[in-house]
């Protein structure tokens, strides 16, 4: 591809027309070997993608820090579905805590409520948020007190993926989220 | 059966008259702005005597001085309350130095579970200059009263046997003890940071 042109002048130096020349018709090369490095690196990036992995995901999961009197925490998460399968979250445990339930919170008139549900619907190609003042994962009679950096491991079970193995920082809130602290790490059994 | 009935009917008619005063709120809070002129609140607030977190028994009266931000919740609530306490944490970031012109009151609606020594431990990760208020039911219902405050305790099918149905407000009381307006801390932030200035600076006129 790149052919070394020998210097024509006595020498043994290229000219600056000769040099100028080379670099022209080197450029489409340049340019391939330019767009093959941006179409490696952007198809590396696509597949770290959450959008084109395929399966059951759960991302930006965080379980919150709590004082050390608290009877309850809460893991909050994003459940992406990327299957043509409708899945559904049954349920959820954790060794940190004797229960862990899919619970509710409605705001109404101004009152808020806090209701368990049965099971949550994750319908096929879309996602489900499980957030502050929203659905969450209420970690209910805490054997131990989840503290802020350490990693509390929850398993999902779910109608169709199975068991989610989730690891998932410890948290005060929703922002306190580290850049390349990420909550990806998940097992499928 | 009957009890259930009466207490059924009870829970409906606080919820109607909470309700009522929302819309009639509503109205009231349209016209008001950050100056803190006194709408609806005036027909709430007022002195109490509670034991705190602190060891003795607190009233209002002897935080005169302070702007007082009240919020009522329970220890273990594990979502809306650690919100609220989140974002004052937030509020008093914001404030600095003024920080210590406020105190941050938090009153519990679950006597049952949230003694004093409890309140102290679960304030002082958030922050140890917050005072937890308890009490008897009854006390803390006449509180929670006087502010306009609906709770409503719920046995619901979960291992964690009981949570309250609650409305979620931060209630600013001026220097006086006076009730001057109340925010939902989720929206009105920014407005309550304001709230607080203006009195701050009223005062130091």
């Amino acid at each position: 591809m790149f052919n070394a042109k020998k210097p024509t002048n006595k020498s043994g130096v290229f000219s600056e027309s000769q040099r100028r020349k080379g670099l022209v018709r080197r450029l489409p090369d340049i340019a391939t070997l330019f767009f093959c490095l941006l179409g490696l690196t952007s198809v590396q990036a696509e597949s770290q993608h959450p959008a084109l992995e395929q399966g059951l995901l759960v991302h930006h999961g965080w379980v919150r820090a709590v004082p050390p009197v608290a009877a309850h925490s809460a893991a909050y998460m994003t459940i992406i579905n990327n299957t043509d399968v409708n899945d559904r979250l049954l349920k959820a445990r954790s060794d940190i805590s004797e229960a862990v339930e899919i619970h509710n919170v409605m705001s109404k008139h101004d009152v808020v409520e806090m209701a368990p549900v049965e099971q949550l619907d994750i319908p096929a190609r879309s996602h489900v948020q499980l957030k502050e003042g929203g659905y969450h994962l209420m970690m209910i009679n805490l054997k131990r007190v989840p503290k802020a950096e350490e990693m509390v491991t929850l398993e999902l079970v779910f109608e169709q993926a199975g068991i989610v193995t989730v690891e998932l920082p410890v948290q005060r809130s929703a922002s306190a989220m580290s850049p390349g602290h990420h909550s990806d790490h998940q097992h499928q059994h | 059966m009957l009890s259930e009935m009466i207490r059924c009917i009870g829970s409906c008619w606080r919820m109607f008259v909470f309700i009522l005063w929302m819309s009639v709120f509503c109205n009231y809070s349209a016209a008001a702005t950050d100056s803190l002129e006194l709408g609806f609140e005036a027909n709430f607030g007022g002195d109490f005597r509670l034991p705190s977190s602190e060891g003795a028994e607190l009233s209002l009266r002897d935080l005169r001085g302070k702007v007082v931000l009240m919020t009522f919740g329970y220890t273990s609530c594990p979502d809306a309350c650690p919100i609220t306490m989140g974002l004052l944490d937030s509020l008093y970031k914001r404030l600095g130095a003024d920080a210590d012109k406020v105190q941050v009151l938090f009153a519990s609606f679950d006597p049952e579970r949230d003694d004093a020594n409890r309140l102290k431990e679960y304030l002082a990760f958030f922050d140890s200059r917050y005072i937890g208020l308890t009490g008897s039911l009854s006390q803390v219902e006449q509180l929670a009263d006087q502010y306009g405050v609906f709770f409503l305790k719920r046995t619901i099918d979960s291992a964690a046997g009981y949570t309250f149905a609650h409305s979620n407000h931060v209630y600013l009381l001026d220097q006086q003890g006076k009730l001057r307006k109340f925010y939902d801390l989720n929206e009105e932030f920014e407005s309550l940071h304001n709230g607080i200035q203006y009195l701050i600076r009223q005062e130091s006129r």
